[in-house]
């Protein structure tokens, strides 16, 4: 694994295929024996993770995105190749968890990676752990669905250099920001990856997080560059966060009312549409939350796009995606600043 | 710079020396700058972080915004954290800090002093190497001094609740010293910074006790000849004490293992306590003879006879036996009043398996039956607590309808995507994180 000779292109792309074969077969013991093997033959192991990993999940996500696989069959795909990340990252000497030191042991600083609370992509967190092990560095990986309780233990059982906060989908920014807020009042500083941010990282300064990282590649140069020590966040204020405070909490009440106004309409989605309708309406209201916090309509507007692919695969016809927006600007009537995002997001 | 703006700004960037000594003749100045400091340093250390981490966050914070070297030492259970720095250099921290034999003694007579000292250094002589090797050791400190040339050193004890237990030890470059002014008001920062490491380590001691406990009540890794894929998941209803009631534990050698899965009643380190009661005797049984209906028979008796309390010894659990053939998993089940495990087959098929004993703990006679299903490569069993089926939602509980859902169409998928399928539901289902039960989740499976 030391030899810095990348694979030839051929064979990446023979890993991948045959990765590819063994995550769709839900065979995951293959699927390791795959990158095992190109990693003996020379491969870099930030090259199988990106070329060949990452490229396999793009996919999976791809497939799900165009109603090709169920969620169930995503989800076991992205088990898979969790099983294979978690494996690589036992072969490279990293351990997940944060069991404190044993009595008598003085305690190394440590990075610890985390997802934001509610975020259950674990598989990017897994990779950054994976590649900042490889690089030397002490690392913690706390999981998925990372509570501010669990976090504010862990800062307590680990001299923590570093908190990394990983968040996949948009609608998380809320949950990113109580973890900004946890470890920066202990001074600690923050960098926050993954598809929830703009390449800009406009949202990661809105969010008051110290640094982002844009991939697997560049976060241990990004670490590198932290500060040892930072000072609080200074509290969000203004009408936008204070909307967020309120509506976050609401979330799935506003979700379920616009899906009831929906079924009242005489051409309301049916079936199988509508249960996708129904699980995605609280991640639009997820969004609509974290533009609010960072004053931004894209974050809205970006998952108007994304919904509108999910829906237009499993038959929904390209006026859904406006009546599912409509129908949650109706529930937001006591939300006047959320409106007003909506409405410049959908113009 | 203002004394208010000295105080707060990031710890990491370094005044230069001319700056350093305005910053803290501007701290020190007047009363009212001084209340100010004292003040934000009083918001600046109630956050509470790992010792060690506090302890270097008060270097750094001492050699930006008042003094040219500062050394925190605290004593703890695992003995000295120790970090300290000049201006100008890196930190020594915590982590690479070895306090030398010699040292520590001199450190902890100092302790048991506890009076704020001063030590006129002696010139360029052996002694005063010496003098400094007392309170630096062998670290980099030891050169990095000198270049100061100061004439003191300030000893000032670290005391909070009445016990001394650390030290924090200063130098101003020359010709700068320490007069009674600044020396009354050094102490003043000093026993702010002593009362929050006091409750960094208090609190840093009792989640190690909590953490050792919870390590205890969760399953080692499988060996990985064993040809059992397992995953497990659980999450504890008061996070902030790391450990509840739910407990799962996997023994016994490679082709003849006892799985077991139990929810003892109530929550945080009592529920705990009851936890690692059970799984001992549960374990103790199983070295007298694997069968699942003795050792549940067995362990009931013993938590009986244990508790007068009906009540703190109650627990429902499932105990299973894993016995290895060819190519097939003999699960041999006993049920003690717990949630009914699934059996999820490569074909998609899912059906519960188990009978209904009693609860464990509640009759010193309670006699169990077993029963058995056999997995197929690829078939997997799911063990879980009620705090899976009874996750409250807005309306109604999650509920085994929903856990039939989740699984259906994970036919045939690793165990960590079962239990982590699951685990998410629940989260996504639950509308109050806050309000959650104990939850445990393991599944087993046997590899094609």
């Amino acid at each position: 694994m030391t030899t810095a000779e990348a694979l030839p292109t051929g064979r990446v792309a023979e890993a991948l295929d045959d990765y590819w074969d063994a995550v769709s077969a839900n065979d995951a013991e293959r699927a390791l024996q795959v990158v095992g093997a190109a990693l003996d033959d020379g491969a870099r192991l930030s090259a199988v993770l990106d070329d060949v990993v990452a490229a396999c999940q793009r996919r999976v996500g791809g497939l799900w995105l165009d109603g090709e696989w169920s969620v169930a069959r995503e989800h076991a795909a992205t088990a898979v190749s969790e099983y294979v990340v978690r494996a690589l990252l036992a072969r490279v000497g990293g351990e997940a968890g944060h069991e404190p030191a044993e009595p008598g042991e003085r305690p190394s600083p440590a990075l610890l990676v985390a997802c934001a609370e509610r975020e259950w992509h674990a598989l990017p967190a897994l990779v950054v752990c994976t590649l900042l092990t490889e690089a030397g560095h002490r690392v913690r990986f706390l999981g998925g669905d990372v509570s501010t309780r669990t976090l504010q233990g862990a800062l307590l059982d680990v001299p923590t250099q570093a908190v990394l906060i990983s968040a996949s989908l948009a609608s998380s920014l809320l949950f990113v920001r109580r973890h900004v807020e946890t470890a920066s009042h202990s001074g600690i500083p923050t960098v926050v990856g993954g598809h929830g941010f703009d390449p800009a990282g406009r949202r990661a300064r809105a969010l008051g997080a110290t640094a982002q990282a844009s991939g697997g590649a560049d976060v241990a140069g990004v670490v590198a560059g932290l500060p040892a020590r930072v000072r609080p966040v200074e509290p969000l204020t203004g009408p936008g966060p204070s909307e967020a405070a309120l509506l976050a909490p609401r979330t799935t009440a506003v979700a379920r009312g616009a899906m009831s106004r929906l079924a009242e309409r005489p051409d309301a989605p049916e079936g199988h549409l509508a249960d996708v309708l129904a699980d995605q309406l609280p991640v639009v209201v997820g969004c609509v939350v974290s533009g609010l916090l960072v004053d931004e309509p894209d974050v809205v507007r970006e998952t108007g796009g994304w919904l509108g692919r999910v829906l237009d695969s499993r038959g929904g016809g390209p006026e859904l995606v406006d009546l599912a927006l409509a129908a949650v600007r109706d529930e937001l009537h006591d939300f006047p600043t959320a409106v007003t995002l909506l409405d410049a997001a959908t113009a | 710079m203002s004394s208010r703006e000295s105080v707060s700004a990031d710890l990491s960037t370094r005044l230069d020396d001319d700056a350093l000594t305005a910053a803290a003749e501007g701290v020190v100045a007047t009363a009212e700058a001084r209340a100010t400091y004292l003040n934000d340093l009083t918001s600046a250390v109630s956050a509470l972080s790992h010792p060690a981490r506090g302890v270097e966050t008060f270097v750094a914070g001492l050699v930006d915004d008042l003094v040219d070297l500062a050394q925190v030492a605290v004593r703890t259970h695992q003995g000295w954290l120790v970090a300290g720095q000049v201006h100008g250099h890196r930190m020594v921290d915590v982590h690479t800090y070895e306090v030398g034999r010699n040292q520590g003694r001199v450190m902890k007579s100092l302790l048991q002093q506890r009076q704020t000292e001063t030590w006129l250094l002696p010139p360029d002589t052996p002694q005063r190497a010496e003098v400094l090797g007392h309170l630096f050791g062998t670290t980099e400190l030891l050169h990095e001094v000198e270049s100061l040339h100061a004439a003191t050193l300030l000893i000032v004890p670290m005391v909070a609740r009445g016990r001394c237990f650390g030290l924090v030890v200063m130098a101003r470059r020359a010709p700068l010293g320490f007069d009674d002014g600044y020396i009354a008001f050094l102490e003043q920062v000093v026993g702010r910074i002593a009362v929050s490491l006091d409750a960094c380590c208090v609190v840093s001691d009792n989640r190690h006790v909590a953490s050792t406990l919870r390590r205890s009540l969760l399953p080692r890794a499988l060996p990985s000849s064993s040809r059992l894929d397992l995953a497990s998941y659980s999450r504890v209803a008061q996070e902030d004490i790391t450990v509840g009631g739910d407990f799962i534990d996997l023994h016994g050698s490679g082709d003849d293992q006892t799985l077991l899965i139990g929810d003892a009643v109530g929550k945080g380190v009592a529920a705990a306590i009851a936890a690692k009661r059970i799984r001992s005797a549960v374990r103790t049984g199983s070295m007298v003879d694997r069968d699942p209906a003795f050792v549940m028979r067995l362990t009931n008796q013993v938590i009986v006879s244990e508790d007068d309390d009906v009540v703190e010894s109650l627990a429902t659990a499932v105990c299973a036996r894993l016995q290895r053939e060819d190519d097939a998993l003999r699960v041999t089940l006993v049920n003690a009043g717990h949630p009914l495990p699934i059996v999820l087959r490569t074909d998609g098929t899912v059906q519960t398996v188990g009978g209904h004993g009693p609860a464990l703990g509640i009759f010193d006679d309670a006699d169990y039956e077993s029963q058995t299903v056999v997995l197929g490569p690829g078939d997997l069993l799911l063990l879980y607590t009620d705090g899976v089926t009874e996750a409250r939602g807005e309306r109604d509980l999650f509920g085994e309808v929903r856990l039939r859902d989740v699984l259906t169409g994970l036919a045939g998928a690793p165990a960590s995507a079962l239990v982590e399928a699951v685990a998410m539901s629940i989260s996504q289902f639950a509308s109050d994180s806050e309000d959650r039960d104990d939850t445990a989740i393991v599944a087993v499976r046997l590899l094609p």
